[in-house]
């Protein structure tokens, strides 16, 4: 039978824009350690590990499980590194849950890092994680992507300007520059005018950076300091990572759209049934990928938010602030918090945990959060998780 | 923007057989089409993701299509071998048989692409290989007036 599995502890790494003292190692190591102080568990406690990065031409090293069993001191537990492009943190947690519900692990960590500073040839080695032969090669890149997505989106949709896109960027660092690990920490606060006219701010700000969590079973958490925060419904879906196909399987669904994440949708299906979540209305915290606003606005119609071409309207009336219908992403998003690709998806869903439990300071949503829904997108839109995490 | 505007060997050289292999898809536009069922797919597949057929064959594209959506590629991240281009303008064309691709509108101004432009196929140098060697492949032009005619005369 299915165990129920709990985030039992969280860490961080503060997210720059190059770590240059640190090795990836150690930078991932400052992580891991933090979440096992968090619970209370030692490294040998650990009996599996699932850690995402975005792949090997990144590091300069590839089969990372046992450098990484060792570099934490959990060896000879089973680690496997996953490359799943910017939903990688989400898709590691994915299978962690599987060790743990399945009976195979009690206690697992899952991890996610990126340190593409050290690499002159970074946006080469993002680029072709994707049908590479007919993109990467042709020099089209994640951030044409991005622009394709949020101007269709805007055209489709017919956005008469772009201040929902400046709101949801605003909102966003707000939340970043009351995170202390966040990029932005510490920094003034950017004018509307710069948030309109620096193209800069319109998408994730790449960052050196690692996170990583502790699963383990209910009983388990049960015995330990902090409350326990459950994962209570997943959802993971693949498809074409060729980002015309967002149109052209529209023989499967007459509304595919790149304005439009198909994947999302079925992924929450999965999730929200899962979890028994009958009214997305139910959640008191959402934590989305924004690697661009455009793409969000989409998300945020995939989870049921919104209908189709509805979400910039909600921005602009400022639904996803602190005080708003639906707070989102209040670390601040790939956008502001930084966006360290491995670790993004996983940096959410360590937002909602410090929700949860009342750590987030002055990011804190008033009222109780009991009920959490996590998305991630990643590699155009071709791999999406939700999750729905609970909290008693 | 790479520091390297010329394309160096890097960690990852590539033999050009990987661009030859896809010369039929990069040249001609050809893709597959399912023995089965007809659907239609580009880039080529092995499988149809419809009525997970097995039996694919070649199946030359449209060189003709319409703008769905584009954009001016942002110059700051240009891909080895790209940078020394004048502003690329990123698109996403439905081809005349319903096909989506990714691909570069060349030859026009920025206030020209938009969507429902008309463009057709045409072919140039992509760039250097990390291996030293040119790559070639489709990027789409707006068609002429001419060339309009005579798409529609094929329709």
């Amino acid at each position: 039978m299915e165990r129920r599995v709990s985030i039992i502890g969280t860490g961080i790494t503060k997210h720059v824009a190059y770590d240059v003292d640190r090795s990836w190692k150690e930078m991932l190591a400052e992580a891991v350690f933090e979440a096992l102080d968090d619970c209370g568990l030692k490294p040998t406690e650990l009996q599996g590990g699932v850690v995402a990065y975005h792949g090997e031409a990144m590091l300069d090293t590839g089969n990372i499980g046992p450098l990484i069993a060792d570099t934490v001191g959990m060896e000879p537990a089973g680690v496997t590194g996953i490359s799943v492009a910017c939903a990688g943190g989400a898709v590691a947690l994915y299978h962690g849950y599987a060790l743990v519900a399945s009976g195979l692990c009690d206690a697992v960590l899952v991890a996610g890092f990126e340190k593409g500073s050290e690499l002159y040839e970074y946006v080469e080695t993002i680029g072709n994680s994707s049908e590479s032969d007919y993109d990467y090669n042709f020099g089209l890149t994640h951030l044409d992507w991005l622009g394709l997505i949020t101007l269709r989106y805007q055209q489709k949709y017919e956005m008469p300007d772009w201040e929902s896109v400046v709101n949801w960027i605003e909102d966003r660092h707000w939340f970043a520059r009351r995170h202390p690990k966040s990029f932005y920490y510490g920094q003034a606060m950017p004018s509307r005018r710069d948030l309109q006219r620096n193209m800069m701010h319109w998408a994730a700000a790449r960052a050196d950076g690692a996170a990583a969590v502790i699963l383990t079973t209910e009983a388990l958490a049960k015995r330990l300091r902090k409350p326990a925060v459950y994962l209570d419904g997943l959802g993971f879906s693949c498809a074409s990572a060729y980002l015309p196909h967002r149109f052209h399987h529209a023989w499967q669904n007459p509304e595919a759209d790149i304005a439009d994440s198909e994947l999302t949708r079925t992924a929450a299906d999965r999730a929200y049934r899962m979890a028994g979540l009958k009214d997305v209305g139910e959640i008191n915290l959402l934590e989305i990928s924004d690697g661009s606003p455009g793409v969000t606005f989409v998300e945020l119609e995939a989870l049921g938010l919104y209908p189709r071409g509805g979400a910039w309207k909600g921005v602009l009336e400022g639904a996803h602030g602190l005080t708003g219908r639906y707070p989102t992403n209040t670390h601040g998003g790939s956008i502001a918090f930084g966006h360290a690709s491995g670790a993004a998806a996983l940096v959410s869903v360590i937002e909602a945990v410090a929700q949860m439990r009342g750590e987030a300071g002055e990011r804190q949503i008033s009222g109780p959060v009991t009920t959490s829904l996590c998305q991630a997108s990643g590699g155009s839109n071709s791999n999406n998780t939700v999750m729905v995490l609970r909290r008693e | 923007m790479s520091e390297f505007r010329e394309q160096v060997s890097r960690h990852a050289t590539y033999s050009s057989v990987k661009s030859w292999r896809e010369r039929h898809g990069r040249y001609r536009l050809v893709g597959s089409r399912c023995a089965q069922c007809e659907a239609l797919y580009f880039p080529r597949r092995p499988s149809c993701a419809k009525c997970e057929g097995r039996k694919m064959e070649p199946y030359q594209c449209a060189h003709t299509g319409t703008v769905v959506v584009g954009w001016p590629q942002v110059s700051l991240v240009r891909l080895m071998g790209y940078a020394d281009l004048p502003q690329r303008h990123v698109c996403i064309v439905r081809l005349d048989d319903g096909l989506h691709i990714e691909t570069e509108v060349v030859d026009v101004t920025k206030d020209k692409v938009r969507p429902g432009l008309r463009v057709g196929l045409v072919f140039r140098k992509l760039r250097r290989e990390s291996n030293g060697n040119e790559q070639y492949g489709y990027k789409f032009a707006p068609l002429q007036d001419s060339e309009q005619a005579q798409a529609d005369a094929a329709e």
